[in-house]
């Protein structure tokens, strides 16, 4: 009796949070799957539906492929300096400084994650401005003039300048959390592992890197689920220019959805978004729950 | 079994009180205003002189209507898009709304959401208001909107920059790229550009293509039921940006914003800058002009192109507009409300306060401190015949995104002009 009374006020209690869960968050994506399939805007209220066409037109859109593209080199970009180089930044820090100095570097690090993307943009934008540019500046100092572009402006480099800017942004970041998580590691261990003759790359391979594996795989789960949503960085610097070399499916979702009013189509390329993310996540979660390191 | 009651009970407040919460926040648009009429107006001006002048002219319409109160909403330009469009869907939209001309206001009004001003206008109104502005706003002759401002597309010059280098204001195509190339090899960047945005590229286009491509054929290409884009015409407009951007643009003009590209001129580093009338005033001191620039501007229309089959007086522009919803309770009040706006008044009070030519005919008189050069503007204004509509508010949506970023490719050279223009085929194609 109490038990089932306790189970009934227990669901009661959590039913708020069902209701809204379900509302807020599993209603839009339901209904969003419905849109994918109908062809309407808000000029023509009725909706038709076409099946799977709104796929098939994405499947076969050029820019559509750029975007995915983009999107790809701006996860496998982040992964590697994000992720691959904010472990070993973490790593450094963690063993050749201490106290107040590494409290520095922390927030130094961190620093640039909390300038909101609005002034990043800005900031960036007078870095690769091709005539007065602080990067092409420097490189014409440098003697290198050849190597001065529109960096914005080319349809070639302009991806790689948006992604460079993230980087920058965020590296600092997922580096201050790994750091958290080293320094979880028992300092034995690394004693152990001294003691065994193990040198610090090998400790950083044998110790460090197996035992913040489940932070490691939490944060390139984050790092990569956000290159796949990236959308403010592109608005702010290129707006998906020049000639649409750097769309993002964010960006395409927004065109076709508010400037093209394309709603199913837009929808169908949400969709698209939300099952790559949804496999990226669970492939993640899935390998390193088997290779869990306990201590 | 009290107690249980009670928990019971409790638990049954927690969720209806959360559940009204959430209902109530859904159905947040509440009838205001028994009794007293509420009016209430969007639009895309937010910024400084702009909202005051907007904030004078509903104080002046609610003192001259008593129990009348008016609610204003300013949002900016890509927001504004982007609010109108959430309001459309919701079937929310305010009695009075600002709308660009050509495709993308008439939209709003074969869907039903704006109201035909036809028989309204008809008369002393539209007497009152300069022709071609009530011409842009309309579709098979039915006026759909009101405009109440204007503006034109020049090239902005810096007469002591010419005059420096021995360059004459240019009357043909190809005097401008002689002008360029005397600049150019002055070491100066002949015309400061900043495409970054898109617009300003499609803005030469406009020009070009209207120069290159007669009117009818033009319009017929603009609807994608009739629409072929073969008039040769076409190909040599891209052929002639991406000209203008080897011998006339700042290198990288693609990766430059506008406003650096207008600091430029504004500051006397370019001798030249295509802008409209509407940004006039940054060549006052006060906003920003060297003094040296601030005395020596002036400006031109886009020369004409030697045996282009367009039409050469048109002028790429376009008149600000509102449109009364079609659905609303207030139709009346919302009429009234825009015949006061273009009163001869507001007509002034418009170029006084926010250095803009009204569409109201004459409302240059009396108004002190008018910029010689923007008297000069609206008076070429009032003999234009027809404006060439900003390409991409001027086609439909998706045929305005191939402009955008075929206005890139043709200046960064990516695309050859045929290539431009299959995108912009195919996107025309897509909606038949």
């Amino acid at each position: 009796m109490t038990t089932r009374r306790l189970r009934l006020s227990a669901i009661l209690w959590a039913a708020p949070a069902i209701l809204a869960i379900l509302a807020l968050l599993y209603y839009p994506l339901a209904q969003n799957l419905r849109l994918s399939f109908l062809q309407w805007s808000v000029f023509s209220p009725e909706q038709e539906f076409v099946g799977f066409e709104n796929y098939i037109t994405a499947f076969g859109d050029a820019v559509f492929w750029i975007a995915i593209r983009n999107n790809v080199a701006y996860a496998a970009v982040s992964l590697i300096i994000q992720v691959g180089l904010g472990l070993i930044l973490a790593a450094l820090l963690d063993r050749f400084v201490k106290g107040r100095l590494q409290a520095f570097f922390r927030s130094v690090y961190f620093l640039p994650a909390t300038i909101s993307i609005t002034v990043t943009g800005v900031l960036f934008s007078f870095i690769y401005h091709p005539e007065v540019g602080f990067l092409n500046e420097a490189l014409r100092g440098l003697g290198l003039e050849g190597l001065a572009r529109v960096w914005l402006g080319e349809p070639e480099t302009a991806i790689w300048a948006i992604i460079a800017m993230s980087q920058w942004q965020w590296t600092g970041y997922v580096a201050a959390l790994l750091l958290v998580a080293i320094q979880r590691i028992p300092s034995e261990l690394y004693e152990a592992a001294a003691l065994d003759g193990a040198g610090p790359v090998r400790q950083f391979l044998n110790v460090t890197i197996p035992l913040t594996r489940e932070m490691v795989a939490v944060m390139s789960i984050v790092t990569v689920s956000n290159a796949f949503l990236v959308f403010n960085e592109i608005v702010a610097m290129t707006n998906g220019g020049p000639n649409n070399a750097t769309q993002v499916l964010g960006t395409l979702i927004y065109q076709n959805a508010f400037v093209n009013d394309d709603m199913g189509y837009a929808s169908a390329i949400a969709t698209i978004v939300l099952f790559i993310t949804l496999i990226i996540g669970a492939t993640q979660l899935f390998y390193t729950s088997r290779k869990r390191v306990s201590l | 079994m009290t107690k249980k009651v009670r928990s019971r009970s409790k638990t049954v407040l927690v969720v209806s009180t959360l559940l009204t919460l959430t209902l109530s926040a859904c159905g947040g648009s509440g009838d205001a205003g028994q009794g007293d009429q509420t009016l209430t107006v969007m639009h895309k001006w937010p910024e400084g002189d702009h909202a005051a002048f907007f904030e004078k002219v509903v104080d002046e319409f609610e003192k001259t209507n008593p129990g009348v109160s008016v609610e204003m909403q300013a949002i900016q330009d890509d927001p504004y898009k982007e609010r109108l469009r959430v309001l459309t869907a919701s079937d929310d939209l305010p009695d009075v709304y600002f709308a660009w001309p050509g495709g993308y206001g008439e939209q709003y009004f074969n869907a039903g959401f704006a109201a035909d001003l036809t028989s309204e206008l008809e008369g002393e109104w539209e007497g009152s208001l300069l022709p071609a502005a009530v011409e842009a706003y309309t579709v098979e002759g039915k006026n759909y909107a009101v405009p109440v401002s204007m503006s034109g597309k020049y090239m902005i010059y810096n007469s002591a920059m010419f005059e420096e280098h021995g360059v004459q204001v240019p009357t043909t195509y190809e005097e401008l790229l002689t002008a360029c190339d005397t600049f150019e090899a002055a070491g100066l960047t002949p015309i400061t550009m900043g495409n970054n945005a898109m617009w300003p590229g499609v803005h030469y286009l406009t020009t070009l293509i209207a120069k290159h491509v007669p009117q009818d054929v033009m319009r017929a290409d603009f609807e994608p039921a009739t629409a072929t884009f073969d008039h040769p015409g076409y190909i040599r407009a891209f052929e002639d940006l991406n000209e203008l951007a080897q011998r006339c643009f700042t290198a990288g003009a693609n990766g430059i914003s506008n406003d650096s590209a207008k600091a430029e001129i504004q500051t006397g580093v370019a001798p030249m800058y295509y802008g409209e009338s509407n940004i006039f005033s940054i060549f006052r001191e006060a906003n920003g002009a060297t003094p040296e620039v601030a005395a020596n501007w002036n400006f031109f229309a886009f020369p004409d192109i030697e045996g282009a089959e367009g039409d050469a007086e048109s002028l790429t522009g376009a008149p600000d507009g509102f449109l009364v919803n079609e659905k609303s309770d207030n139709k009346d009040l919302a009429i009234e409300f825009l015949k006061f706006f273009t009163s001869q008044e507001n007509g002034a009070r418009l170029l006084e306060m926010r250095d803009r030519p009204s569409a109201v005919v004459g409302s240059a008189e009396g108004v002190a401190d008018v910029l010689p050069q923007l008297d000069e503007a609206l008076t070429h204004l009032q003999g234009v015949e027809t404006f060439n509509i900003w390409l991409d508010t001027a086609t439909n949506p998706e045929v305005g995104a191939a402009f955008l970023a075929g206005g890139q490719a043709a200046i960064d050279g990516s695309q050859t002009a045929e290539q431009i223009l299959d995108s912009i085929r195919a996107a025309s194609d897509s909606l038949k």
